[in-house]
């Protein structure tokens, strides 16, 4: 009997291009990957827009960023000035980010063994927060630069 | 000819972001819905000469809305905007006859020109 073995999807490449192509159509920027030996200031976390993704391994998306990134990010995104947006503006932008990467990693994952269906975003906020998992999960942790702000993208698949 | 529009989406930004591009190449947004059960109501109200509308809402969402605003007239026009792309969700909007579907992202010449197409 030949057990065949399931490739595992290219997780890190699907993640660069949903990542280049939202950001970058969104907000103009050049998105680069940071490899895990760059050593560069993140800033303090404080915004961090996530969604759970169902499917037949359930996952979760988060991408986060600190308070400075998301206005000059948000402030790109939609052509107002960033001491002109409202708190309420950024927490929503970092919702839409998100849906529209997930939307973005789907479509690549639809005819794999990781295929979800998209949930309603939401915004986690305060200041230095992370986000632990409870349980068992495979986590694909990935820093972007782009433009002037860095981004942090995490899809966990809980186990 | 395409005057009025009407942006449905429950994300402020995408608002601002579709209102800005709308309004610097002419075009007046004449309403604003932030869910599919609004927009068929402000659809009755204003009559726009195009919508904008986006999938996933709360109360009603975009493809339910789209076919209630159909069923009520038949040459209403209606751009899909959507971070969704299944195929099945395709088929579904184009059952319903929906215009054109957009994945979102979106910048002013994806907009623009969708727009065009249905001059």
């Amino acid at each position: 009997m030949v057990k065949l073995e399931i490739a595992r999807p290219d997780f890190e490449g699907i993640i660069d291009r949903a990542m280049d192509d939202v950001v970058g159509t969104a907000a103009g920027f050049e998105v680069k990957r940071l490899n895990t030996a760059t050593e560069i200031n993140f800033g303090e976390v404080e915004i961090t827009g996530a969604m759970l993704l169902p499917g037949l391994n359930n996952a979760m998306l988060t991408i986060s960023l600190s308070h400075k990134a998301a206005e000059v990010l948000i402030a790109y995104m939609t052509g107002i000035f960033p001491d002109q947006l409202e708190e309420e503006d950024l927490y929503d932008g970092a919702a839409e980010i998100v849906n529209q990467v997930a939307g973005r990693i789907k479509s690549e994952l639809a005819e794999t063994d990781y295929h979800f269906v998209l949930t309603p975003p939401f915004t986690i906020i305060g200041r230095g927060h992370r986000v632990i998992h409870k349980s068992r999960i495979e986590s694909i942790c990935l820093d972007y630069f782009a433009g002037e702000t860095l981004l942090k993208v995490e899809l966990s698949f809980i186990k | 000819m395409i005057k009025r529009v009407m942006i449905v989406d429950d994300s402020p930004m995408i608002h601002t972001m579709l209102r800005k591009t709308l309004e610097s190449h002419d075009y007046e947004v004449c309403a604003d819905a932030q869910n599919g059960k609004e927009a068929v109501e402000l659809y009755e109200k204003h009559k726009p000469d195009l919508v904008f509308m986006d999938i996933t809402m709360p109360v009603m969402d975009g493809l339910a809305a789209s076919r209630s605003i159909k069923a009520s007239d038949s040459n209403a026009r209606i751009i899909m905007l959507s971070a969704m792309g299944d195929e099945e969700i395709l088929q579904e909007a184009e059952s319903i006859g929906i215009d054109i579907f957009l994945k979102k992202p979106f910048n002013d010449y994806k907009i623009v020109s969708a727009i065009s197409k249905l001059v």
